[in-house]
């Protein structure tokens, strides 16, 4: 047996105000856009029809605030009344005209989002169809509602609205919340919106939206758009990008920030759905890496999802967003043919987002990449420069070996760049793909590479000290090695590549780890294999590591070239494990102790 | 002052796109181990295992998974397998989440043997069982890994029997990749109408994360050009590259582009995006990963004039080949020996030839000829 379940208006009523509005405030935004497609459905008949828009605050007779809310749109008839109102869900977009793209809203719902302030809603209205009658629709928040017809002649064509402000929603009333209401949802309607107060009446919206309009120059264009700019968004930009996409008919700014954006900031766009904003907060109409710019555009076309923060992931809009970081791509282009000074200033701000660009644009890349900044072992320089500089182009992955060896590198004049941070290494790898230049990667051991060797009698000086430094370094994976560096004030360095730092973590992890991950990380460990060894290297340029290869106490030395070893991890910023933790407290007790009592009257040094 | 810097580390991570999270999230982590502050550390981690996941840096984030689990393991008191409140709320990552991502990645290194990767799914079940929590994920995962580890298709039936039937709760994928993995179920049963038809549903209901559609759409390129939809596979591979390309956790998804371009009849297409991900698979420890690049590889090397320089990156130069600059041919020989070794290792952790029988497939399809 089939059954039909109740719907309670008081419920739905209380719905919409607590849960899915976000606030009261939106009922200004459904009048209005009833309003626009009441003028668009309108204008559809009667071309030259302008269409206006008027809201009065004033009080009711018993002292209650009172909104009149008037278009001249295309009115209802009586029986559109009957069916747009009695039925929630029912839209005067169905039927034959639900086909055209230009009308949208959902009359009945978003008249109903008006009991969230007020209890009773009184419409007039006289349908540009048949004129001859007006119908007058008094509904209240209990679900019920008359309707009385009457002759139309003193009706204007169009629909009034009459809301009486319910207890506790007076701010909504407020003339000044009004008018910032009007003009965030409505702001770049094109039509003329009037508020009428008991101070007069004003125009509320701003028809003069910049591109709207035809300039004789493109400076006076972009006057009237960063003019537009710093009013929308109460703040100055460094430039601004007119936008304009055929498909997703979008037209707008993009308007580039005065200021390093903080990464972690969410670049939120101000969107506007046939010139009614659809969202402060829309995240997904321009590429990932135009973070540097904020952007306010209106579409006719893009379908926005339910949340109303972004738009459906579909052909139109991947094409749309093809488009519109297309013109922020040109206007880089542009800069950098003619105005390379203002390049310049924008790289220092927003670098990041065109390194994100250069990754994704192949073209753009090859135009680009010669004035990126890059951070050096010889300070900051542009990729132009250092490859002027230095080939092939050296360079390592991470922060931490780059902290590790951009001193010893710039003492051996070695040129590195630091690709550590974001997009740099794919910067970087790109490179051989797009022109004749040769890359290499490096690390702390490929840099050793580049040390001096000893001379035979030096060679035999360290024997001892090698050998000592192996037996008491095997527990912790490292092999030992003397060579000549700069610069001598570095006792030791710390020598690991991408691959013995992973076998490091891995083991580390397997210290902590239960018996089954022991296992399974044991699998993806080759344990044992000694080129997955790290090296300490010691320099023999040191005066400390002179004076270390002639002592002969093993138990100092062993000492000595522990305590080493933990400084070097700690210099190159390496997470020590329990061993390490555990040398590092013995080894310096154990020192303090030499220090005081010494291994014999005669000092360490023989 | 590290702990600032730590929490500015962590915090600095929600603007980063993947996979540029995972090097601030291994300083946080360092940083906090250094401090020997175990909370903060159970806390970075965490977020370094997102970064990894999602960064395509799987074996670090098996790393991170294990310091965690054992964690909890040893004192779950402190640190908690579930963060859920009443069942009801999850408002981060936890344990119980983290196994569903260790799961799906474990088969892809084939250093790991068949009987360890069943023990954490059978760990991930009772984890969920014990917190009274819907298997749902847990059956997922189980229906990826039976394919990966090349178990009878009844296997796989049988997961995704049990997904349909169990409930959704917190613990449940988003939306979104649940479509994405009806899509893939139904490629796996070769229905690629069914699976088109869902991708369509999956589109228009406006379901989208991190990682879907992407995956979706990649995974539909050549199945929907192989079914005579030439012209929605292009489609799909414009849009899916567009969002796969800056990213080295698709190599896989990249793989299929570059499949498609091939038969497309785009072979400079094709060697344009080998060329450009080939440092993705040099520096992936995922072996599944690095298989799949090289068999397509081996596809575009075959499908080569004979005098084209295949160009690879240099540090990508094959092991064993004695010229800096291997002629096609040579690369062909050495991409069809690595092809079949890894694929032999597949085999033999698996305990059968489903992966050497998934290879020629790709060869047949690809038209790669012995």
């Amino acid at each position: 047996m089939e059954h039909k379940f109740q719907i309670n208006l008081g419920g739905i009523i209380d719905l919409l105000s607590n849960h899915l509005y976000s606030s009261p405030g939106v009922y200004l935004r459904e009048l209005l856009q009833n309003g626009v497609d009441a003028i668009r459905a309108r204008q559809h008949k009667d071309a030259s029809h302008v269409g206006s828009i008027r809201l009065e605050l004033g009080m009711t007779d018993d002292g209650q605030p009172r909104l009149v809310f008037q278009d001249d749109g295309i009115g209802l008839t009586e029986e559109e009344t009957h069916r747009f109102l009695a039925t929630i869900g029912e839209s005067s977009k169905r039927g034959v005209e639900a086909q055209r793209a230009d009308f949208i809203g959902q009359f009945g719902i978003g008249l109903l989002s008006c009991f969230i302030v007020s209890e009773e809603i009184v419409m007039v209205t006289r349908s540009a169809t048949s004129p001859e009658f007006a119908v007058e629709w008094k509904g209240r928040a209990d679900g019920t509602y008359t309707v009385v017809t009457k002759p139309g002649d003193s009706v204007p064509i169009g629909t009034t609205v009459f809301l009486r402000c319910k207890k506790g929603s007076e701010e909504w009333f407020e003339a000044s919340r009004v008018e910032e209401l009007v003009r965030k949802f409505g702001g770049l309607l094109p039509y003329q919106i009037d508020l009428v107060t008991i101070e007069g009446t004003r125009q509320v919206n701003d028809q003069d939206v910049p591109w709207r309009k035809s300039y004789e120059s493109r400076s006076q264009e972009w006057s009237a758009l960063m003019d537009f700019g710093r009013r929308m968004f109460n703040q100055d930009f460094f430039d601004c990008i007119p936008l304009h996409s055929e498909i997703g008919q979008v037209t707008g700014a993009a308007y580039i920030l005065s200021y390093s954006p903080n990464p972690t900031a969410k670049r939120a766009h101000r969107v506007y759905l046939k010139n009614m904003l659809l969202s402060e907060e829309s995240d997904n109409l321009l590429p990932s890496w135009a973070f540097f710019v904020t952007c306010v555009v209106n579409t006719n076309t893009l379908r926005p999802v339910a949340s109303r923060e972004s738009f459906y992931e579909d052909e139109t809009l991947q094409q749309t967003r093809e488009a519109l970081g297309g013109a922020l791509r040109d206007y880089l282009i542009r800069l950098r043919k003619h105005d390379p000074e203002r390049l310049q200033a924008l790289i220092a701000l927003h670098y990041r987002a065109i390194k994100a660009l250069a990754i994704h644009d192949d073209d753009f890349y090859q135009i680009i990449i010669d004035v990126l900044p890059f951070e050096t072992s010889l300070g900051r320089m542009s990729m132009g420069d250092f490859r002027a500089r230095y080939s092939p182009i050296r360079y390592v992955t991470s922060v931490d070996t780059f902290r590790q060896i951009a001193q010893v590198a710039s003492s051996q004049g070695l040129g590195i760049i630091n690709a550590g941070y974001s997009f740099d290494v794919d910067l970087i790898e790109k490179l051989p793909l797009v022109m004749d230049v040769e890359i290499e990667r490096i690390d702390s051991v490929d840099l050793a590479e580049n040390f001096e060797e000893l001379m035979p009698d030096e060679r035999s000086d360290v024997f001892e000290l090698i050998a000592v430094a192996d037996v008491a370094l095997q527990p912790s994976k490292c092999a030992a090695d003397v060579k000549k560096f700069k610069p001598v004030e570095l006792p030791a360095l710390f020598l690991v590549n991408e691959e013995t730092k992973f076998m490091r973590n891995l083991e580390n992890t397997r210290e902590v780890s239960n018996d089954h991950w022991a296992t399974i990380l044991g699998s993806l460990a080759e344990t044992g294999s000694p080129k997955h060894y790290a090296r300490l290297c010691f320099n023999f340029e040191n005066p400390l590591i002179r004076k270390l290869s002639r002592v002969e106490d093993r138990k100092v030395l062993r000492t000595a070239i522990q305590m080493l070893y933990v400084q070097a991890l700690l210099m190159g910023h390496h997470p020590l494990n329990a061993n390490e933790m555990a040398l590092l407290n013995t080894g310096l007790l154990d020192l303090i102790d030499l220090a005081i009592t010494g291994p014999d009257e005669g000092g360490w040094v023989q | 002052m590290t702990q600032e810097r730590i929490a500015e580390l962590l915090e600095s991570l929600h603007g980063l796109e993947y996979p540029n999270q995972i090097a601030p999230a291994e300083e946080a982590v360092h940083l906090a181990d250094r401090l020997g502050d175990e909370e903060l550390a159970w806390k970075a981690r965490f977020e370094l295992l997102t970064a990894a996941v999602f960064g395509g840096e799987p074996e670090k984030a098996l790393m991170t998974f294990a310091w965690l689990e054992s964690k909890s393991t040893h004192d779950p008191e402190r640190f908690p397998a579930s963060k859920a409140v009443l069942g009801l709320f999850l408002s981060q990552t936890d344990l119980l989440w983290g196994y569903k991502w260790i799961g799906l990645n474990l088969p892809d290194f084939v250093e790991i043997s068949r009987q360890d990767i069943e023990s954490v799914l059978d760990r991930m079940r009772v984890q969920y069982e014990r917190h009274q929590v819907s298997l749902r994920p847990y059956w997922a995962v189980q229906a990826r890994t039976h394919r990966s580890l090349g178990d009878p298709a009844s296997d796989i039936r049988e997961a995704v029997t049990a997904f349909n039937t169990s409930t959704r709760d917190v613990y449940a994928d988003c939306v979104a990749c649940e479509w994405n993995f009806r899509v893939e179920m139904a490629l796996l049963e070769g229905d690629v109408d069914r699976a088109l038809g869902l991708a369509d549903k999956m589109v228009d209901g406006g379901h989208s994360c991190a990682e879907v559609p992407h995956i979706t759409f990649s995974s539909l390129v050549v199945p929907a050009w192989q079914a005579g939809f030439q012209d929605r596979a292009r489609g799909l591979h414009q849009r899916g590259y567009e969002m796969c390309r800056g990213n080295k956790d698709f190599l896989v998804p990249i793989c299929d582009h570059i499949d498609f371009r091939l038969i497309d009849g785009d072979w400079p297409g094709a060697h344009l995006l080998l060329q450009r991900h080939a440092v993705w698979a040099r520096d992936t420890r995922a072996s599944w990963r690095r298989l799949r690049f090289l068999q397509t590889a081996l596809a575009v090397a075959h499908h080569a004039p004979d005098n084209v320089d295949l160009g690879l990156p240099s540090q990508f130069q094959p092991v064993g080949l004695a010229a800096s600059n291997p002629t096609i041919v040579e690369w062909r020989a050495w991409l069809r020996a690595e092809v079949m070794r890894l694929a032999g290792r597949f085999d033999e952790r698996n305990g059968n030839p489903s992966i050497s029988n998934e290879v020629r497939k790709h060869q047949e399809s690809l038209n790669v000829t012995a």
